[in-house]
């Protein structure tokens, strides 16, 4: 295991060093100078020599590459030119929504996603397994904004149950929080609970044609134990794969939601940034969100190598 | 479904009850009626009209990513796939880099990069999609490499890139077309989730997303403003969804649940 451990914690690096080196290289993708973009059309020459020279722009371009890196090792990615502070700290500032938000869609996807799939693998081919992957396929393709506003027109307009904008940090109280983040979280969870249902299915389905659940079938034991015990168990490294998939396909969720809901988060900040090509903080959201998801996607692989030794020693 | 879909992206022009930028200010968001089978926007313009040109636009964008996404990651996958060793490690480490950002990230930071114009959304989209048609083609290039007779035409003198062509590329086709057309419902899915953020290509280019992001406003007084382009997107990506399921079953039986 602890082989292992190296190993992937080696490639979680070269990982890193690359996000970075295209994190880097995104500013001089751009056609023209990057500073006269940053300010717009009526920045004067003067402006724009300040800003080239306080990116660094004017340095060869290997120094850059050198002091980018040095200085993206201590999480220092410069000053958001809009906001005029520290680019980690505009990050660490609009956490909280977004952590919030996408453990709640997660915990939204699981909940709805495993037991459709279950209910969908078990009864085969019924109505049940019809409708639930029709569902599912349906659920697939919907883009997310559009499920949010029908969610909206539903929940907030025509019964005015749940507020359809804004947001209370929890240090004001957490149900409050929790009201205003229920919209944000179905909307985003409900289309990963499709897709966790059908691959739910599709490994459960796989598994109880395998040879031991027909073996504990054979020798007496009783469905609902065969299901839990003896099939379940070998999904698990499977369904942990989904719930991994579903943290990265719910971070990617989270920019069209966060403006759709007006939430304070990281997703509004880069779309923010985006529109108004802010580069120190797009650059910053591509290393933090790029190795938060490289973490996700290490913490699975280990956690599958823990619960399968077939992994690690392959 | 789908060719439901391509065949009204493709008469647009000549289906289209009206001129889809006549302006009616006596017909402003008027509900659905016979005369207007989608109702009409903010400036009297038929809505039917709008969505069909709008799908043209978004399938225009959605095919052009796949088939250009499909070829960059073909050539990769199979320099990655054949020659093994070195080239491959690096490469496919750079396609992993690559991936861990989420799909709307990338092609946001590269929109930014590269400005917001329609071909940029183009262009932006099939970087974001070009190592996850790699990885695939590269996967498949892996299985068939031993083959025998992939080894025998080696044997008799082929030139790498007639091997590649003549004996590995054949039995990977049906997977590139699977993943292309997985790669143009997601184009479809991202271009629309761009243009309604206003980071993708201006409003003045219409497509499903650019008329989703205009009904916002009038989501209380005129429901069907955003109900029938959505109901389009949805029905458009659900086909190339389904038609991906399809070819995949067809092709590779190995893969289907049951």
């Amino acid at each position: 295991m602890g082989a292992y451990i190296a190993r992937r914690l080696i490639g979680l690096a070269a990982i890193l060093v690359v996000v970075g080196f295209m994190a880097f290289l995104l500013v001089h993708l751009t056609p023209g100078d990057p500073a006269a973009i940053m300010l717009g059309p009526e920045a004067t020459s003067q402006d724009i020599a300040r800003l080239r020279g306080e990116l660094g722009l004017d340095s060869p371009l290997h120094v850059q590459l050198c002091t980018w890196f040095l200085r993206a090792l201590h999480g220092d990615f410069g000053k958001s030119y809009y906001y005029g502070t520290a680019v980690s700290r505009e990050f660490l500032g609009r956490l909280e929504p977004t952590l919030l938000l996408t453990a709640l869609a997660v915990i939204v996807a699981v909940v709805t996603g495993i037991p459709l799939g279950i209910l969908a693998a078990l009864r085969h081919n019924s109505i049940i397994d019809q409708a639930s992957m029709t569902l599912a396929v349906v659920g697939v393709s919907m883009p997310q904004f559009w499920l949010a506003l029908n969610l909206i027109l539903l929940f907030s307009v025509r019964y005015g149950w749940l507020p359809a904008t804004g947001y209370t940090f929890v240090r004001d109280g957490i149900c409050s929080t929790l009201r205003y983040l229920a919209l944000p979280a179905l909307a985003l969870g409900l289309g990963q609970a499709a897709l966790i249902a059908r691959m739910t299915r599709a490994s459960l389905l796989e598994v109880m044609r395998s040879d031991y659940v027909r073996t504990a079938r054979a020798k007496g034991v009783r469905q609902c134990r065969v299901i839990l015990l003896h099939a379940l168990r070998n999904t698990a490294v499977d369904i942990l794969t989904i719930v991994g998939l579903s943290i990265i396909i719910c971070i990617s969720g989270v920019f069209v939601i966060e403006i759709l809901f007006s939430l304070p988060g990281v997703g509004r900040l880069v779309v923010g940034a985006v529109r108004r090509r802010d580069f120190p903080v797009i650059q910053g959201a591509l290393v933090y969100i790029g190795g938060f998801i490289a973490l996700v996607n290490l913490a699975v692989d280990l956690l599958y190598a823990w619960m399968d030794p077939r992994v690690r020693l392959s | 479904m789908v060719l439901v879909i391509i065949f009204v992206g493709a008469l647009a022009p000549s289906i289209a009850p009206y001129d889809p930028d006549r302006l009616n200010v006596r017909e402003r968001l008027a509900p659905p009626s016979v005369k207007h089978p989608f109702g009409t926007d903010h400036f009297g313009r038929d809505l039917l009209s709008r969505v069909l040109f709008g799908a043209r636009t978004s399938l225009a964008v959605g095919g052009i990513v796949a088939i250009t996404s499909l070829a960059a990651g073909a050539v990769i996958g199979c320099l990655a796939g054949y020659f093994g060793g070195m080239t491959d490690l690096i490469v496919m480490r750079i396609m992993d880099a690559w991936m861990v950002f989420p799909a709307m990230l990338l092609a946001m930071a590269l929109l930014a990069a590269f400005g917001p114009t329609a071909a940029n959304v183009v262009l932006a989209l099939s970087i974001v999609y070009t190592p996850r048609t790699a990885r695939v083609v590269r996967a498949a290039v892996l299985r068939t490499r031993d083959e025998t007779y992939v080894e025998a035409a080696r044997a008799i003198g082929c030139s790498p890139t007639r091997v590649l062509r003549k004996t590995i590329i054949p039995n990977v086709r049906s997977q590139m077309v699977v993943q292309a057309s997985f790669t143009f419902a997601y184009a479809v899915l991202v271009e629309a989730a761009l243009t309604f953020l206003g980071v993708g290509a201006p409003p003045e280019v219409q497509s499903l997303g650019a008329l989703l992001d205009q009904g916002r406003p009038y989501l209380r007084q005129a429901p069907w403003y955003m109900l029938f382009p959505g109901l389009t997107a949805t029905w458009t990506i659900v086909g190339l969804n389904l038609l991906g399921d399809g070819l995949r079953d067809t092709w590779d039986p190995k893969l289907t649940d049951a």
